[in-house]
């Protein structure tokens, strides 16, 4: 294991919070998409992660996005009788993406990302202060 | 570029560090310095080259791998920078690491050669 390991590492999880903020993005853009090219109100999407190994070594190199998962749970009817996708009591199926949960969601991705890049600075930080032995 | 050659410019070739180091290094051939071969390479050990078992290495072999992977991992990080700048689809932070990355090679080296270079000009100016 090199010692800029640690970069990689960061950089894996810097691309996993990004790629989460994107599908948190998706989820507000579409908190109100009551039509979907499969049909049915959009559900919500959230990213799943997998640890990276290097299967070599059998070292931990980080994270990875394996793929979304859809949530399944049904959204909330609404009534909304002069809605074109409202049944015939007037009752339209929402999507299940609930707009508080996003943004709880969006605030873990910011603090995340910032202590990935918070440890990378540690690892530059020690890589310089190594070259101050014996000085 | 963030990364900085204040110890390479010392030396004639200021554009290319490889250029640089070959200068450097034949000033050490001229003294026959050789590595000892059990002493653990300190730089990334995968821009060392293998070595085999009673085969020496000059330490200006050793040096010269060393700043060919910082060369290239300076070279890396620029090609992010470039195409980041030209509009890819590159994320910023991987251009960043890069760039950190090859800063702290780059000052890793030089620290290792002026570190060299004391030492060498310590023995020249010993009173004989």
């Amino acid at each position: 294991m090199g010692i800029y390991n640690v970069f990689d590492v960061s950089a894996s999880a810097l691309t996993a919070n990004r790629f989460w903020l994107e599908s948190i993005s998706n989820n507000m853009a579409n908190s109100a998409a009551t039509r979907t090219p499969e049909g049915g109100p959009y559900q919500r999407q959230m990213p799943v992660f997998q640890t990276l190994l290097d299967e070599a070594t059998g070292q931990l190199k980080g994270v990875q996005v394996v793929g979304t998962h859809k949530d399944d749970t049904p959204g909330p009817l609404v009534y909304k009788p002069g809605h074109p996708d409202a049944d015939p009591n007037g009752f339209v199926r929402m999507p299940n993406v609930n707009v508080v949960t996003e943004m709880v969601d969006m605030i873990s991705v910011q603090r995340a990302y910032d202590s990935n890049v918070t440890i990378a600075n540690a690892a530059k930080n020690m890589h310089q202060k190594s070259l101050e032995i014996g000085r | 570029m963030l990364v900085n050659y204040h110890q390479l410019n010392a030396l004639p070739g200021r554009n290319d560090p490889l250029a640089a180091f070959n200068e450097f290094e034949d000033k050490f051939a001229q003294f026959g310095m050789q590595a000892n071969p059990e002493f653990p390479t300190a730089l990334d050990p995968s821009a060392m080259s293998v070595m085999n078992p009673g085969e020496t290495r000059g330490f200006g072999d050793v040096l010269k791998d060393a700043i060919q992977g910082v060369s290239d991992s300076h070279h890396h990080s620029l090609e992010l920078a470039t195409n980041f700048s030209l509009g890819q689809p590159i994320d910023p932070h991987q251009v960043m690491l890069s760039v950190a990355q090859a800063e702290t090679k780059v000052h890793l080296t030089s620290a290792v050669t002026t570190r060299v270079a004391q030492g060498y000009q310590t023995l020249m100016n010993m009173q004989i």
